[in-house]
């Protein structure tokens, strides 16, 4: 099952990615995308460092979608199936191959309930952010950086 | 893999496209980054017990046995944890899995179950190896866990039909070998005058008819069990000169066969491995020690130690003197002198030549023939010394070559040149 589910969402990510694109972007864009992801589906196995690369790829993609006027929603439904095909791809290769049907969903269902938790909180500070209009001033500026921060700490402390 | 710096360069990408077009609203794609990095790591209190139960830990040759591998979570819940058991590269897995990945909760146990056919020898397992994950496959961590199982497999031995022994030396137990007393016993073996106690069944009535005068009685001959010292070779150069350094398992197999078949007829069999070591098998008798001399010839390996190098520190007082010894041997161009001496010393000798060059088919036709004519030289000396030399092709069985050789096998244990 878990074999399958990351066939069908990673080739769902290239697919919608290229998709998304298609009217807004360079043909270059479009089939960069459906490459990368025949890319990500065939090889990620062989080599690992794809599977890494692949997460950066696909965010830089959708920013760009955004950038030449994709609407917020569809990047943001985008980029939540890029990040569930990452964490399926990931599923996949920590099992190498091999995992009994009974502790697929064991895996699985976690997995899916952080999704939905998030889908939740997004909606959540999606709606807020309807209601009142979001333009980086000193305050968010000053979060991000921070945020920032404490990502680049992580990131060496590792 | 390092799953974290993706998505800090991915997190770190929307930052600048959100600070350069200063759209606040891309600061939602962050979201569910930061919920990955605000999960508590679940590496703090992992500990694990890991137990195997194997079905049958002492197996014959590519014989096979069924491990189960417990390993069980004694710490907090883990999301995600991947278990591999990494059975010897000697071992071949024929059936089940020896890698999961699932899921624990604390308290709780997980088993991986296969099959395993083993070589000859002795099987040991490589620390299983863990990994754990959260539930987005981050704050990777790895456990080795040991655990002191092994398999031991013996050779798998041909059971010889019969064995031709005629021991000169016996010892006082009765046993099956001819000891050239008269006696009781089964065979016929001489005649002499009648003796009061004599059963009249005894009286050999031809003889009587024949010299009416006296009462002649059939004297039959006695039986006893015998010391039989079975010398296996070892040397790594032994095997490596005839250029096949695999050929110690034909001597294996021999050793194997020679043991069965020695012990079932009631003799008193002991071992010496000449080689790595010395590994002395004290002589005994029975199932037991049938037993014993399988699990030390389970655990056979070729060594290079100098000290073992020739035979001339081979301790012969480990043999009763005047017993019947089995060396089984490629041969070495000067274990001839060593051989000499023992028989000097009045054991009796049989060599089972092991001819690895039957084996060799990519060496310079020439050579083949110059080292086969100095090995039937030595062979021939040795046989003028009074040593039995039974040449076995190894491209035949042990069988056959007892088989063929019962004569001469026959005249050697009577000690007849």
């Amino acid at each position: 099952m878990i074999r399958l589910t990351r066939h069908i969402s990673l080739g769902l990510t290239g697919l919608l990615t290229a998709v998304s694109l298609y009217e807004s972007t360079p043909p270059a864009l479009v089939i960069s995308a459906l490459l990368l992801s025949l890319l990500w589906i065939f090889l990620s196995g062989r080599f690992p460092l794809l599977h890494n690369l692949m997460l950066p790829l696909f965010v830089l993609l959708v920013l760009l979608g955004h950038l030449f006027g994709n609407s917020m929603i569809i990047g943001l439904l985008l980029f939540y199936l890029i990040l569930f095909s990452w964490d399926i791809d990931s599923l996949y290769f920590h099992s190498k191959g091999i995992i009994l049907k009974d502790d697929e969903l064991k895996l699985l269902h976690p997995l899916l309930m952080r999704y939905i938790l998030s889908a939740f909180i997004v909606g959540f500070v999606w709606l807020i952010s309807a209601q009142i209009t979001i333009s980086i001033s000193f305050w968010p500026l000053a979060a991000s950086t921070l945020i920032l921060i404490v990502l680049l700490k992580k990131l060496f402390r590792n | 893999m390092n799953r974290k710096l993706p998505l800090i360069i991915s997190s770190a990408a929307i930052l600048f496209t959100a600070l350069v077009t200063r759209n606040g609203i891309l600061l939602l794609l962050l979201t569910p980054l930061l919920i990955r990095f605000i999960q508590k790591a679940e590496t703090e209190n992992f500990s694990f017990e890991i137990s195997r139960e194997i079905s049958d830990r002492r197996i014959r040759e590519n014989e096979e046995t069924e491990v189960i591998l417990t390993i069980k979570n004694t710490g907090s819940a883990i999301a995600r944890i991947r278990i591999e058991e990494h059975p010897s590269s000697s071992m071949e897995v024929t059936g089940g899995k020896t890698s999961i990945l699932t899921t624990m909760p604390g308290d709780s146990f997980t088993t991986l179950q296969y099959r395993v056919k083993c070589r000859r020898g002795r099987h040991t397992f490589h620390p299983v190896s863990v990994e754990t994950w959260n539930h987005f496959g981050l704050n990777r961590q790895r456990f080795k866990l040991e655990s002191d199982d092994e398999i031991i497999a013996a050779p798998d031995s041909i059971q010889l039909g019969s064995l031709p022994i005629n021991v000169r030396k016996t010892l006082v137990f009765a046993g099956l070998n001819p000891s050239g007393q008269g006696g009781d016993g089964v065979y016929f073996y001489d005649t002499r005058e009648y003796q009061s106690g004599d059963s009249l069944r005894h009286i050999h009535w031809s003889a009587v008819a024949r010299r009416p005068e006296k009462l002649i009685s059939k004297e039959f001959e006695q039986e006893r069990v015998s010391d039989i010292g079975i010398i296996l070779d070892a040397r790594h150069d032994a095997y490596e000169e005839c250029g096949n350094s695999s050929s110690i398992e034909y001597a294996i197999e021999a050793c194997s066969a020679l043991s069965g078949i020695l012990l079932s007829l009631q003799n008193r069999v002991g071992l010496l491995i000449y080689g790595k070591y010395l590994n002395w098998t004290r002589p005994g008798y029975g199932k037991m020690q049938n037993e014993r001399i399988r699990h030390e010839l389970s655990l056979v390996e070729t060594g290079t130690h100098q000290v073992f190098k020739s035979l001339k520190n081979l301790p012969e007082n480990l043999f009763p003197e005047r017993s019947q010894l089995i060396f089984i041997s490629p041969l070495m161009s000067n274990d001839i002198d060593f051989l000499r001496r023992l028989k000097g010393r009045g054991y009796m000798i049989i060599v089972i030549y092991l001819d690895c060059l039957s084996l060799s088919v990519d060496r310079d036709p020439l050579v083949l023939k110059l080292v086969r004519l100095e090995r039937e030289i030595m062979i021939g000396n040795m046989e003028r010394a009074g040593i039995s030399v039974l040449k076995w092709d190894l491209n035949d069985s042990i069988e056959n070559l007892i088989q063929r050789n019962r004569g001469k096998l026959r005249m050697a244990l009577r000690g007849v040149r």
